[in-house]
């Protein structure tokens, strides 16, 4: 099976991220119907929930449970995950138009370099709004756990950011910059008689 | 400035089709569609030889510069 052209890898590829992305549609639009009801119903989920925060290490997986302090609200996890699926809509909508020049044997252009350009630009900012969303969520869970009389104990928090996300779209940045050049390459070939 | 090429005026002169000069000089029809319209940014050696060779003429007499 060759990698381009009609019924290739390519257009298989394209066709699985058609799947993917009426599938994260449905999610996307289930997650703000759920987003809104929390909004505007604030009790509808809070039934038996519980602060719950979780500590992995290697073989191990450490759950502190508290009834004593307020969980954060759903609707702030809802807002992650609406953020999320909606940058993988803008990426997978860009991967399926590079795929589909790939399946018509035109890769080269330059509205694919600016593709390439965009999903840098996606992966670095999604990357970054995710972890400042994830360290605020995290800042009011220290606040909580301050307000417990545990003595000895002090909660710290650092903003992390993702460094292979970032990493990532840099490539993703200058891969699209090379393409761009080639693109130039293959205009000056094409119109070269 | 830019580089016209005077193709069209030479092919009137000799009365010759595009198809059939593609045919002899031994190009797309396209490529020299490309020539012919001004929308090329480069000509091989070798293809202005082989249409001078077909038109008998001189590369001077294909291309002409123009100063904007």
């Amino acid at each position: 099976m060759s990698l381009l052209g009609k019924k290739s890898v390519s257009s298989l590829l394209e066709a699985a991220l058609k799947v993917f992305w009426y599938l994260i549609i449905v999610i996307l639009v289930t997650t703000v119907v759920l987003l809104f009801i929390d909004l505007f119903n604030p009790g509808f989920f809070k039934e038996n929930a519980s602060f719950s925060l979780s500590l992995f290490g290697p073989g191990m997986n450490i759950n502190i449970i508290s009834e004593l302090i307020e969980p954060p609200r759903p609707a702030l996890f809802l807002l992650i995950i609406c953020i999320v699926l909606s940058l993988a809509l803008a990426i997978i909508y860009q991967l399926r138009k590079i795929f589909a020049t790939l399946a018509d044997n035109n890769p080269f252009t330059i509205e694919n370099s600016k593709r390439l350009r965009i999903m840098g630009i996606l992966v670095i900012a999604g990357s970054l709004i995710y972890h400042l969303i994830g360290y605020v969520i995290g800042l009011s869970t220290v606040k909580s756990l301050a307000t417990l009389d545990i003595k000895d104990f002090k909660f710290q928090i650092n903003f992390q950011p993702d460094l292979g996300m970032l990493f990532m779209g840099i490539v993703l940045l200058i891969l699209a910059e090379i393409f761009h050049r080639g693109c130039h390459l293959q205009e000056e070939i094409d119109l070269t008689v | 400035m830019q580089i016209k090429v005077n193709l069209d005026k030479i092919m009137l002169e000799r009365n010759i089709t595009l198809t059939e000069l593609a045919q002899r000089v031994g190009i797309t029809l396209a490529n020299l569609s490309i020539l012919k319209t001004n929308k090329a940014k480069a000509i091989r050696f070798s293809t202005l030889a082989a249409i001078c060779r077909e038109l008998q003429c001189q590369p001077g007499d294909l291309l002409e510069f123009i100063e904007e």
